[in-house]
């Protein structure tokens, strides 16, 4: 369906939303209170029809991972899959949450060239220079994807390295906004929100363009 | 237990609460800040921000400025363009510094665009106070943008002012025949932010002559100059009122002690006389204090030890190195210090590092500032950057902010110099210079442009030392591929003398008729020179060779491209027309494609009219790539 899709489509704008940690593609960007409205489908196209959003899944899952990616690989599949789309020559733009800011960091550090096509991003609480993970920790404990949780604690050894590579990478003229949050979350019972949740909208007919990372695609 | 899960600090990598216009507050918590209701107003505001970032895209249309740094702490659209990280191990100097920024705050004159001078000795300690001031004025001056300027040459000059323009996003700043310094000179004047910018080594009396690179001083009534200069006499010229220059001196003794201090071990310093006696031979010079540590950091040597090193060395050899030193009457009763912490070090390095020594020996034919990594021959990179990282432990070659630029000071790059004519070297190591300067140096385009625009002032200052170079064939290409670069400046003064030259070096290099291949190979060149030469001064095309030789063609086809990249479509197309027309009556002795080219299909206003030709002229591949880059200019240009 991809590639038929990419020819078809003229010259225009794309605007990559990526998730955090733990999250769904599409579940993550709407609302809880199950109308099956979502701004990145119902209301970012009508204000800005050049644009078109695509949404990047990855596999974060927290509970009973086996998956041993770290943030550079899962950024270096996001840059890899940009690039094979062909998405990154046109102009990008990108909105990405929690991780989701650490795996975009990643992916423009690796595909320098594309960051002549990228206009600017808008960043929500991207953990930057590291987050409260110790709740995070009991849940990931001995298995796989510990590493990933472990790189994004505060004062890691990964962030610092990563966001002295992103100095570079910033100033390459893109316009950036970094959103942060001012409300607390639940840290103890963290298993409802920050597990995935598998609804994902099938009631509408609207359908969203779908930038798939190997995981997701199968699930969806 | 509830609590903010990613704090406002590192989501925005440490800007909260600066002020900063690019970071907003969702008040949600962490997950719920993207699922945005229908009409929610968290929503609004991120769209706000998506169109503000559209916005900005359309400002800059075609080219992406590159060295911004959007991100930088501070106010919206302050500037931070100050190509050095901060001297961790900058001591002292406190009532310099204060009094230097109670003079160059913007505000401190708000009815002028007041300029200061640091003026001193060479390896006083000018540049670093002036780095050191910069970030004081980073962190006091939030809104305050700050610009460096490097005033080593004309080239510097500009291109340092090339990146300001680009970062400033002024208009037609990266067109190839755009007055740089006046266009910069004119943004700065506008601007409606404050800003310092500091012309550091603004010591060359020629450029900074009454209508020399001084004029492209901007004036801003929220703006302020700060220069730095071994030079009174510029002082004098820049009308700097006498309150407004700081001279520097050698440092106090426990300046010195201090700087010695930092980067050594008490061990090495415990003898209290012998460290005293050392300050007093280095003159509390603080780049001699700077290259006298870095020699005992590495080696371990005591200060004792490294005093009996000083008093030993070679009295003439001193004399000679410092001989170049033009401050060298302030330390007539001494010593020069400086040379002789560069000797000691120096017969170190050859001994324990010769790859390093080699690199040395090269690298001061360059200019001092901005010497690239790429220019260095590399037969084995790894043992390429450990001898960088030996010349940079030695304190020789500091890096700059960006990695893989390095600079020299200006006295340890003499000192290297007079070296290697005591050694008897000069000639060697000229010629050696100049041929891995013809590797690396391309024929300048507009697409390469970063590359040759970054390399030309090292080659400019190679090209003082072309009496030494006895490989003319080498000397020549450069002097050549000069000459193309202030020809796509629009550099046109510049530009003659450089051909002229090149004329001159080919006629030569023919007279000892070398190969047949090579000669053929000159005298085409002779004759793009020549016929530059006509452009420039009316000379008859073709004259030596007749029309219808091959190298004549060439030529005209050489002509085409320059006239094109003068901007003279017209005459370009007329020129590459007649070639086209030329080629086709005597096919025998066509030339490679290549030589047409890089001239074809760049600016022309009809290249689509030449398809017929070069279809039938060339095989389908080439044809093919013709045709790509003709067509697309065709495009462009309808």
């Amino acid at each position: 369906m991809f590639p038929s899709l990419l020819a078809t489509l003229p010259d225009k704008s794309s605007c990559v939303a990526i998730s955090g940690l733990a999250s769904h593609p599409f579940g993550s960007w709407r609302p809880k209170d199950n109308s099956h409205w979502m701004w990145l489908r119902d209301e970012l196209p009508e204000v800005f029809p050049n644009i078109r959003v695509l949404l990047y899944g990855y596999d974060t899952t927290l509970i009973k991972s086996n998956s041993f990616q770290t943030a550079t690989d899962l950024g270096s599949s996001l840059g890899g899959t940009l690039k094979a789309s062909g998405f990154a020559s046109k102009p990008l733009l990108f909105l990405a949450h929690s991780l989701g800011g650490i795996v975009l960091k990643e992916a423009l550090d690796r595909e320098r060239q594309m960051l002549q096509h990228v206009v600017g991003a808008v960043l929500f609480g991207v953990p930057s220079r590291g987050m409260e993970t110790q709740a995070l920790m009991t849940i990931v404990r001995g298995q796989a994807n510990e590493a990933i949780v472990r790189d994004l604690t505060i004062g890691s050894d990964y962030l610092q390295s990563l966001e002295d590579r992103f100095f570079d990478v910033a100033s390459h003229g893109m316009k950036l906004f970094w959103a942060y949050e001012t409300r607390t979350s639940p840290t103890v019972a963290v298993s409802r929100p920050l597990t995935a949740r598998k609804s994902a909208d099938r009631r509408r007919n609207r359908r969203m363009d779908l930038l798939p990372g190997r995981a997701w695609r199968k699930s969806s | 237990m509830e609590e903010i899960l990613v704090t406002p600090q590192s989501a925005t990598r440490g800007l909260y609460a600066s002020g900063s216009m690019s970071i907003f507050p969702i008040n949600e918590n962490h997950s719920d800040m993207v699922k945005f209701r229908e009409g929610d107003p968290n929503c609004q505001v991120v769209l706000g921000k998506l169109r503000e970032i559209c916005q900005h895209q359309a400002s800059d249309a075609s080219d992406l400025p590159k060295s911004r740094e959007p991100t930088s702490a501070g106010g919206p659209g302050r500037h931070w363009m100050v190509p050095f990280g901060r001297n961790r191990e900058f001591v002292g100097r406190e009532s310099i510094l204060e009094e230097l920024l109670e003079r160059i705050s913007p505000d401190a004159d708000q009815d002028d665009c007041q300029r200061t001078v640091v003026e001193g000795l060479g390896g006083v300690g000018k540049t670093q106070i002036a780095l050191e001031v910069a970030f004081r004025v980073r962190d006091n001056l939030p809104d305050c943008s700050v610009f460096w300027v490097s005033a080593v040459d004309a080239i510097s000059f500009e291109n340092a002012y090339r990146e300001i323009g680009r970062a400033l996003e002024v208009k037609g700043i990266d067109e190839d025949n755009a007055d740089v310094k006046a266009l910069v000179q004119t943004a700065l004047g506008r601007t409606t932010g404050c800003w310092l910018l500091i012309v550091d080594n603004a010591d060359n009396a020629e450029l900074f002559g009454s209508k020399q690179l001084s004029y492209y001083l901007p004036f801003n009534q929220k703006g302020s100059i700060l220069l730095t200069t071994r030079n009174h006499d510029i002082t004098l010229r820049l009308d700097v009122p006498k309150r407004n220059v700081i001279r520097t001196a050698e440092m106090t003794r426990p300046e010195g002690l201090a700087m010695l201090r930092n980067s050594l071990e008490e061990r090495q310093i415990r003898d209290a006389q012998s460290t005293d006696d050392l300050l007093d031979f280095l003159a509390d010079l603080p780049l001699a204090i700077k290259q006298a540590s870095a020699y005992m950091d590495k080696t371990g040597t005591t200060a004792a030890q490294y005093l009996a090193y000083c008093r030993s060395s070679d009295k003439n050899t001193i004399d000679i190195l410092s001989t170049e030193f033009e401050d060298r009457n302030r330390y007539q009763n001494i010593r020069n210090p400086v040379a002789t912490t560069w000797l000691i070090s120096f017969e170190h390095i050859s001994r324990d590092n010769p790859l390093a020594a080699q690199h040395l020996r090269f690298i001061c034919f360059l200019a001092e500032k901005s010497i690239p990594k790429s220019l260095l021959a590399m037969d084995d990179e790894k043992a390429t950057d450990e001898a960088i990282g030996t010349l940079m432990a030695y304190s020789f070659l500091n890096e700059q902010g960006k990695p893989g630029l390095f600079d020299m000071h200006r006295l340890v790059r003499l000192a290297t110099q007079a070296w290697i004519a005591r050694e008897g070297k000069r000639k060697e190591c000229a010629t050696s210079a100049m041929r891995r300067l013809v590797e690396v140096f391309p024929f300048p385009e507009h697409e390469n442009r970063d590359v040759w625009t970054g390399y030309l002032s090292h080659v400019e200052a190679a090209l003082k030392f072309q009496a030494d170079c006895t490989d003319t064939n080498a000397q020549w290409r450069i002097v050549f591929n000069v000459a193309e670069c202030y020809a796509i400046t629009g550099n046109n003064k510049q530009a003659e003398r450089m051909y002229r030259q090149a004329v001159q070096l080919s006629d030569d290099t023919l007279s000892h008729q070398t190969t047949k291949k090579a000669s053929g190979n000159f005298r085409k060149r002779i004759l793009t020179g020549k016929l530059i030469k006509k452009v420039l001064g009316r000379k008859h095309i073709g004259e030596t060779l007749g029309r219808k030789h091959p190298n004549t063609i060439a030529s005209m086809n050489n002509l085409a491209i320059v006239l094109n990249s003068q901007g003279k479509y017209e005459e370009a197309e007329q020129m590459h027309r007649q070639t086209l027309a030329l080629r086709e009556t005597d096919r025998q002795t066509c030339f490679t494609p290549v030589d047409s080219r890089p001239g074809l299909p760049r600016g022309m206003r009809r290249a689509g009219d030449y398809l017929p030709y070069i279809q039938e002229e060339y095989p389908a591949n080439q044809a093919q790539w013709h045709c790509e880059r003709c067509t697309a200019s065709v495009g462009s240009a309808v």
